[in-house]
């Protein structure tokens, strides 16, 4: 099994998570965890991993739910044509909002305001 | 018993033990033996001739001394003092057998001779013979009526003439019984000390068996105790502790023998766990099986084709399709449960349970799938998640309403259009949040029209060289094959896709459901 790694930094105000190989159920509390500590925006960076299986998703799901229910802004970058289709399918385009680019997604968030969320949840 | 005690391990110690002493131990007093008596017979020699020597010098040193001593006795013509002195030398030296002076005209001066010589007549005439006058001192070894002299005789030289010869016979009896005598002291020597050697070989050879047999039994006693717990180990008895006295090898063999029969006892529960779970899983996957319908019927002008391909032996997609009502309305839903295996099969058995008891009472299609949110929220606690597309399809206006889930976009081909879309409806799969709204949509459902619903198992699934089958594939398999009828296709879009496969193991569940409306409707 492909060990998952999760890469974090930080830049004004801006959290950036850079996830290696397969996303999956060894995300399971160390998202949560890396969360703990973001206050209002995140980038998570799929260049790396190319696979996100269903319990992954799961995490991702809730994890990233909680996060924006609190007002939290997300960007997802550098997700593959599967992976993109998949967040659409799963809703989590709802939750955060796809770039090509790490650097489109930085200007996006450095202009964003409090409370001009990607998406709404319900 | 006594055959088994040959053949054991304490009988082997006793036997080498005996062995190695009767061997080693003789050997080395035969050995020590052999060398004091070289060492002894080295030194009776060295004395033997040290006296032999001691004795030839004294005689050598007499005659020589007696040829000054009586220089002057001669040359005063005193031969009466001759006599006496030659008389009281031989009286004081019992070895001197005989004493001759012999004058140069061959006339015997003195001559004195001692038993066993005297009255031997064979023997004076030996002695006689030898009576001769020399010109320088001859030392020789003679032997007279049996007994060995040393015989020596010296000139008497005055003023450069040699007046006559002085003879002395020194008996060598007295040196040979003293030689003798030592020889008999060295032979009993050697007798008493081949017995104390043959008397502590037979102690130490007692000795030896005795500590042999102690040692052997304490060594075969611990693997007599082991053998022991072997075989009751070899009998299922795996409770039993064996116990052995020896904190040697032998103690930390039976250590391992108990750390085995325990480990062995562990590996027999968990096998024993194992099957039963074994079991369990296998009543749970026929179970399961009974959960996902058979056959390819038609049930409202629809006719169903599915199939469920699962990872482990629970599996966590499932599909389904049920007639609501009497009036041509009918279910159909595709899910998939996060992850698989017991826990995703509970979820599906849940909302399995939750559609047979309210699929019939709900009439908006939202309104089911709302329902079947809570039950796997209530269920699941957001541990697992469930994506589920639920659609309904009325015959008699052909509409097909349905609701997503977050679950894969099902496939619509029109055959009015000639034209293959998803059907997108993006949305939070079930058990995320309680609230979650779901919006329904609709389209019309027309004769030969497909609806392909799976799950992404299918879609995701890699090829030994780690390429996954895609979207794009499975849409050309579907438009390649849009005539053929629901298990036709459902049988191409299968074949297709494991083609792709290549025999690799699934590692995700994988369900299809093809439904085609047949041209009348029932």
């Amino acid at each position: 099994m492909e060990t998952l790694k999760l890469e974090t930094m930080t830049s004004q105000e801006i959290s950036i998570i850079r996830f290696s190989g397969i996303i999956d159920n060894q995300i399971k509390g160390r998202l949560e965890d890396l969360f703990a500590t973001i206050t209002k925006k995140v980038v998570l960076d799929f260049m790396r991993s190319e696979r996100i299986n269903s319990m992954g998703i799961t995490v991702l799901l809730k994890t990233l739910k909680h996060f924006q229910g609190n007002g939290g802004v997300i960007c997802y970058v550098s997700l593959n044509r599967l992976n993109s289709k998949l967040f659409r399918m799963v809703g989590l385009t709802k939750l955060g909002k796809i770039f090509a680019t790490l650097d489109d997604a930085m200007l996006y968030l450095a202009s964003n305001q409090s409370g001009d969320r990607p998406g709404q949840v319900d | 018993m006594l055959k088994r005690y040959f053949h054991s391990f304490g009988f082997k110690i006793v036997l080498v033990t005996v062995t190695t002493i009767i061997i080693l131990f003789p050997a080395s007093a035969m050995l020590n033996l052999s060398r004091q008596n070289q060492v002894m017979i080295q030194n009776v020699n060295t004395l033997e001739g040290l006296m032999r020597e001691n004795l030839r010098t004294q005689a050598v040193s007499l005659t020589e001394n007696m040829v000054t001593t009586f220089r002057n006795a001669i040359l005063g013509m005193d031969f009466t003092f001759l006599k006496v002195s030659v008389d009281t030398i031989m009286k004081n030296d019992p070895t001197i057998v005989y004493g001759i002076i012999l004058h140069q005209s061959g006339v015997e001066l003195v001559t004195r001779i001692k038993l066993p010589i005297r009255d031997n007549l064979a023997a004076e005439e030996q002695l006689e013979r030898r009576i001769t006058l020399v010109d320088r001192t001859r030392i020789e070894n003679v032997e007279i009526a049996g007994e060995p002299i040393l015989e020596v005789a010296s000139p008497v030289i005055i003023a450069a003439q040699t007046w006559g010869t002085i003879m002395f016979g020194f008996s060598q009896s007295p040196l040979n019984r003293k030689l003798a005598d030592i020889r008999r002291q060295l032979n009993e020597e050697r007798r008493r000390a081949t017995i104390r050697a043959l008397f502590t070989t037979v102690i130490f050879l007692l000795i030896g068996f005795a500590s042999s047999v102690i040692a052997g039994r304490r060594v075969s006693r611990p693997i007599q105790e082991l053998t022991r717990g072997a075989k009751a180990i070899g009998r299922g008895n795996l409770d039993l502790e064996i116990t052995v006295s020896s904190r040697g090898e032998i103690g930390l063999l039976a250590g391992s023998f108990n750390q085995m029969a325990r480990d062995l006892k562990a590996l027999m529960a968990e096998a024993a766990e194992k099957k039963r779970m074994e079991i369990e899983l296998a009543t749970a996957k026929t179970i399961q099986r009974f959960i996902i319908p058979r056959g390819t019927p038609h049930m409202a002008g629809l006719e169903f084709a599915g199939m469920l391909e699962t990872s482990s032996e629970i599996g966590g997609d499932f599909y389904d399709y049920f007639a609501l009502d009497g009036n041509g309305r009918v279910g159909m839903i595709v899910g998939d449960v996060s992850g698989h295996g017991v826990a995703a099969g509970l979820i599906v058995a849940a909302i399995k349970s939750a559609l047979l008891v309210e699929a019939g009472k709900v009439e908006a299609v939202p309104s089911l799938m709302d329902m079947l949110n809570r039950v796997v929220y209530h269920v699941a606690r957001q541990e697992l998640l469930t994506t589920c597309f639920l659609g309904v399809y009325d015959a008699v206006t052909r509409e097909f309403t349905y609701v997503n889930a977050g679950h894969t976009f099902p496939y619509f081909f029109s055959r009015r259009l000639n034209r293959l879309t998803e059907l997108e409806e993006s949305n939070f799969p079930l058990g995320l949040s309680l609230s979650t709204t779901y919006v329904q949509k609709m389209i019309l459902l027309e004769p030969a029209d497909i609806l392909v619903l799976y799950t992404d198992g299918l879609i995701e699934t890699t090829n030994r060289a780690g390429e996954a089958y895609d979207y794009d594939r499975f849409e050309r398999s579907i438009l390649d094959n849009v005539d053929a009828s629901a298990v036709d296709l459902r049988n191409a879009l299968l074949q297709n896709a494991f083609s792709f496969y290549s025999g690799k193991a699934i590692d995700d569940d994988i369900s299809l459901l093809v439904v085609r409306p047949v041209a009348q409707p029932e």
